[in-house]
């Protein structure tokens, strides 16, 4: 953690073999926090790099109050969201027939293969707004509460309590109307 | 808790056993910071180009606006009516 700091100042000095350690350090972090923006191994890799090429430039800005890791999540969540947006502007929609190509795994039935049901949820969330979809995905996949999604997007508690409330019900029409309950409906 | 929110919940818990892959992006990362390191030392000119030419818009500007204030005045009809207008 101490030569984690000292990196990290390194770095916004300019040391470059510092800031490749830190990369090193945080790239499994940062690259599992990416992979629930998108699950394509190249644009998840490319989402990364950028991450890391984000902090670099705004090094300068990096206070040393909170663990460095915090800061990181924090500039990745950004740049996930950004691709998001252009995704969204570039209107890249998952068709429901998608849902048809998720393997069940039909002789287990009350199992269902950990990246299959990550593979579901995250086409299922890919059917909302992007506010809402973030909120959510920090929320399922990540665990975070709602203090440290406020935090991450940089909104007030009570506004992000309030969005997650709604999201989780626009979250369960969208559900219906692609009939989630009748194809999963067999987990227990 | 409904069904279908009960199903989506499971599949979420679910979904944090995934493996995923690993990453080894560090030799990448310094590439493209060097690249913008050297690629943003070019960027001085421009900046100076728009600092420059935002001064002098600024300028434009401040004089268009006394001069339409000039126009728009009727205090100023008043007291010279149609200067410029040659009759015959």
């Amino acid at each position: 953690m101490e030569n984690d700091l000292k990196d990290v100042l390194a770095s916004a000095a300019g040391d470059g073999e510092a800031y490749r350690r830190v990369v090193k350090t945080y790239e499994q972090q940062i690259g599992r926090l990416m992979w629930r923006f998108t699950r394509d191994k190249g644009e998840c890799e490319t989402l990364v790099q950028d991450v890391f090429v984000e902090a670099f430039f705004s090094l300068k800005s990096y206070k040393g109050k909170g663990p460095f890791s915090h800061w990181l999540n924090k500039i990745a969540t950004r740049v996930g969201y950004r691709f998001w947006k252009q995704q969204e502007r570039a209107r890249i929609v998952i068709a429901v027939e998608d849902f048809e190509g998720i393997d069940v795994g039909d002789s287990q039935q009350d199992q269902i293969d950990p990246t299959e049901a990550a593979a579901a949820l995250h086409k299922l969330l890919a059917k909302m707004q992007t506010e809402d979809r973030l909120v959510l995905t920090l929320m399922y996949f990540e665990d975070c509460s709602i203090e440290e999604i406020a935090r991450r997007v940089g909104w007030t508690r009570a506004g992000t309590k309030m969005r997650a409330m709604r999201a989780r019900g626009k979250l369960k029409k969208i559900a219906e109307k692609e009939k989630f309950s009748e194809r999963f409906e067999w987990i227990k | 808790m409904d069904k279908i929110m009960n199903i989506i919940d499971k599949l979420a818990v679910k979904a944090h056993d995934e493996v995923l892959p690993q990453f080894s992006i560090a030799d990448d990362v310094m590439t493209r910071i060097g690249l913008m390191k050297r690629n943003g030392q070019g960027l001085l000119p421009l900046e100076l180009f728009a600092g420059v030419t935002a001064v002098a818009a600024t300028i434009v500007l401040f004089f268009s606006l006394q001069a339409l204030q000039t126009l728009l005045n009727p205090m100023y009809q008043l007291l010279a009516p149609n200067q410029g207008v040659t009759l015959w």
